[in-house]
């Protein structure tokens, strides 16, 4: 039971980064409907802007909000060099994923160059070593930040979609951007901001993950580009709500095959699990929208 | 040539819940014009639609010559002798006229890909008799010095031709048109009804779908008109143009007046 | 003279080589491409060729040819199996089942040691493949394409990628030849393991993972998806730019990402649309167009 429960919490703090990632990915690939192949770099351009600013002194939170702010400049970085002008120039959107693989590698090599191939990690702090038990089961101060930060980060993008205008531009861009053109939302902007959201939920995501398992690495990008891919079938391409359940769900996955199952497939049972989701609810698992036959 | 009587029973369909079409019966005679007339929204396309199985029809049947038709998917339905254009005009608009036109000889092929791989003088001669004979089809069109230019270049007028050249070139039973003299002029729309003239004298059964009562009424040897999804008149040219439903439809109701 | 080209040869054979290996993959995914397939299933063809073919030569102590027939049939199947239920997805999803049937394909790679080596791979894998045998496929491969694109059935490949609905009225099953198409490219992408495999010495699951797939999307979308020398330009260019960047190891992943990028927006259509820039007009907005789409209004 304490191993159950133990899973439990790892799995929770876990699919908290996931989630975050998850949301980003979700608002480009899904609600804008580009492909963007960089955000994974962001990922990683977020953890190890959040380690600078730890390095430089200063204060856990506020480092988050240079990692937030710094993966959210790279975001809007892709959208004017990369989208934009492809958009302009009546580029198909296989050239965008083309592009932005490649600006994800030139991120990747400027890793390398400035911070070298070495694992890093991030400065110790005391009271990030924390920990309580409840009968057995052991609950880092860690994990109850990086779960807290991630929900807070949740519901300040829930608040965003739902509640405020530029909210309300993004849904409406994300219907068809000519009736947004029409009903007078700026869609260039609309886009940009879009950008810069989903680029900040990378970089917050890559500076929580960086900390949860205490590895910054340049190419720690990659593998979180291929999680980010599986949330999305999980959660449904576009569902902000599905994204949160698929990546809590990613992560209990994660933990609990590890913990549990002892065949050598279990991931890719996983996998063939995730492969059956999308030929049975190509909208996600958390969808009770069904796909019309076009 | 000669073509296929048409026949559709009590169709309807519906778009989750909205009914687009609501039990429409009509029959087109082999070897004549039918033209389907109404106001926007009466479910004209709808029915084009659900005749070349592009829609699922919720309730009937259609018929081809007596066979079953609905149920079908679009590539069978063409494969019986149905060929239709689309009421914005869909060319792959980067090729060249012929390349599109080319297209609709499909069919015709006999599908074998070694053949094909291989260049068999059975495949190149194949090739060669479909592209003579999409030629002279657009000579017949009079469209035959655009043979090599991309659809994409050509006037709106052209880029019709092409497309009933194109549903020619399948050797069609039936020819289904979708609003052929939209955005025409009125010399264009008087070639195009010279043209459906010379398309029934070959043979084929047309069903007409158009807005322009004028030119129905100049070809058609039936009409059938729709509102809201519902047959509201049936006849001749004469009889429908005199029906008091299809002036109130098109003119609308004097009531509130 | 002779022997200038002999000293040539061997001291980039490994280039050439690499070159002719990627450009046959780029004909792979030209395939799936030509029917607007964006098929992310590349990385697990090739490694269900590459494993197949070794466990093959290696454990049944088959001959090259049989061997890499093999690994291809047996991509080409795992295509068809997955093909019929993956090609009823539309755009982005189908996309995304592809990446998953990848990921599969890489995670049994990794974990069923007794047959792909687990994490470690196979070492010591027999050279068997040669450069003319690269050669060869590149060139069976163009001239397929070439003459399938003369062909009725180049015709409605053609129209199944800028209008399905098009080719069902003109009598097209859309529905079938996507799904030889992709068969096909499954095959091809099979081959081009199994020969990989037996060039490298070596396999192992991480060569063929998410990267490997997108890669192989790379070189024909930068070549151009609608030449015929498209996929071999792109592919050719991708290899042999990180050599022709060698000067600065530090600065080559940057220089070459930025070189890409250069590429993408000043010529959209992909590298061979140079050819084409004279006769034709400049895009209709409302063509094909990179862009935040409209999503259907799924009433």
């Amino acid at each position: 039971m304490s191993t159950f429960l133990q899973q439990l919490v790892n799995g929770i703090s876990l699919g908290s980064t996931y989630a975050v990632f998850a949301m980003g990915c979700t608002l480009i690939f899904g609600v804008l409907n580009i492909v963007n192949m960089a955000q994974g770099a962001f990922f990683m351009g977020g953890a190890y802007f959040g380690l600078e600013a730890a390095q430089l002194g200063l204060p856990a939170p506020l480092a988050l909000v240079v990692a937030l702010l710094g993966g959210g400049l790279l975001g809007v970085l892709s959208e004017l060099v990369i989208f934009r002008t492809l958009r302009a120039r009546g580029g198909h959107r296989w050239m965008g994923l083309v592009a932005s693989l490649a600006l994800a590698r030139m991120l990747v090599g400027v890793a390398q160059e400035a911070f070298g191939t070495q694992v890093q990690r991030y400065p110790a702090s005391p009271l990030l070593q924390i920990s309580w038990e409840f009968g057995g089961v052991r609950v880092q101060f860690l994990q109850v930040v990086i779960l807290v930060v991630s929900l807070l980060l949740m519901a300040a993008l829930a608040f965003l979609l739902q509640r405020s205008s530029v909210g309300r531009a993004i849904r409406t861009v994300a219907f068809s951007e000519d009736v947004a053109r029409i009903v007078g939302v700026p869609v260039g902007r609309t886009i940009l901001i879009t950008f810069f959201l989903a680029g900040a939920l990378a970089g917050a995501s890559g500076m929580l993950l960086g900390n949860l398992f205490n590895v910054v690495s340049p190419f720690m990008g990659e593998q979180m580009l291929v999680k980010g891919l599986t949330v999305i079938i999980l959660g449904g391409l576009g569902n902000v709500p599905g994204a949160v359940a698929g990546g809590f769900l990613l992560g209990l996955i994660e933990v609990f095959s590890v913990a549990y199952v002892s065949s050598s497939f279990r991931d890719a049972i996983g996998f063939g699990l995730i492969f059956v989701i999308l030929l049975v609810k190509p909208n996600g698992l958390f969808s009770s929208f069904e796909e019309r036959r076009a | 040539m000669s073509g296929a009587k048409l026949e559709v029973w009590q169709i309807a369909k519906r778009f989750q819940g909205i009914v687009a079409v609501d039990s429409i019966s009509f029959t087109a005679e082999a070897g004549g014009v039918t033209g389907l007339i109404g106001p926007n929204g009466s479910g004209k396309t709808t029915t084009m639609n659900m005749i070349t199985g592009l829609y699922t029809i919720d309730a009937g049947r259609i018929a081809l010559d007596g066979e079953t038709l609905s149920g079908c998917s679009p590539h069978e339905v063409a494969a019986r002798g149905v060929a239709r254009t689309f009421q914005n005009i869909r060319l792959l608009p980067d090729q060249s006229v012929l390349a599109n036109v080319m297209l609709g000889t499909h069919l015709g092929h006999r599908k074998n890909i070694l053949a094909v791989l291989a260049r068999l003088p059975g495949v190149v001669r194949e090739e060669r008799a479909a592209e003579r004979r999409c030629r002279a089809l657009l000579d017949e069109l009079n469209i035959a010095h655009l043979a090599n230019v991309p659809a994409g270049d050509l006037s709106y007028g052209d880029r019709r031709r092409v497309e009933i050249a194109r549903a020619l070139a399948t050797q069609p039973l039936l020819l289904l048109l979708d609003e052929p003299a939209a955005g025409m002029n009125h010399a264009e729309k008087r070639q195009l009804g010279d043209l459906i003239l010379q398309i029934r004298s070959s043979g084929v059964t047309v069903l007409l779908i158009e807005h322009d009562i004028d030119l129905v009424s100049k070809v058609s040897d039936h009409i059938v008109c729709l509102n809201f999804g519902r047959e509201i008149a049936e006849g001749t040219p004469a009889e429908v143009r005199a029906s008091p439903a299809v002036i109130e439809a098109y003119l609308g109701r004097d009531d509130d007046a | 003279m002779s022997a200038g080209f002999s000293q040539f040869f061997a001291s980039y054979s490994n280039i050439i080589d690499l070159c002719l290996l990627n450009s046959l993959i780029a004909y792979g995914l030209f395939l799936a491409l030509s029917a607007n397939m964006f098929s992310l299933a590349t990385g697990g063809f090739m490694a269900l060729g590459a494993y197949c073919s070794v466990y093959c030569t290696m454990e049944l102590g088959w001959p090259f040819a049989p061997a890499v027939l093999a690994g291809a049939l047996l991509a080409a199947a795992g295509a068809a199996l997955i093909g019929a239920p993956v090609l009823r997805l539309r755009g982005d999803y189908f996309m995304l089942a592809t990446f998953a049937f990848t990921e599969v394909i890489r995670v049994i790679a990794l974990n069923w040691d007794s047959v792909t080596g687990g994490a470690i791979g196979i070492v010591n894998i027999p050279r068997y493949t040669e450069t003319w045998h690269l050669a060869l496929a590149v060139v069976v491969m163009v001239y397929v394409v070439f003459t399938l694109r003369r062909s009725y059935f180049g015709r409605a490949i053609a129209a199944i990628k800028q209008d399905d609905v098009v080719a069902q009225s003109m009598g097209v099953n859309v529905f079938a030849h996507r799904l030889s198409l992709f068969v096909a490219s499954g095959f091809v992408c099979g081959a081009a393991g199994a020969l990989a495999a037996h060039l490298n010495f070596f396999v192992g699951p991480g060569d063929f993972g998410l990267l490997r797939s997108v890669d192989a999307l790379i070189y024909p979308i930068l070549g151009g998806v609608n030449s015929l020398a498209g996929p071999i330009v792109g592919a050719i260019f991708t290899t042999l730019l990180p050599e022709a960047l060698r000067f600065s190891n530090q600065l080559r992943e940057i220089l070459m990402g930025a070189l890409v990028v250069a590429i993408v927006l000043y010529l959209p259509g992909g590298a061979m649309s140079v050819f084409k820039l004279r006769r034709r007009r400049p895009q209709t907005p409302g063509g094909a167009k990179l862009a935040p789409a409209t999503k259907q209004a799924q009433s």
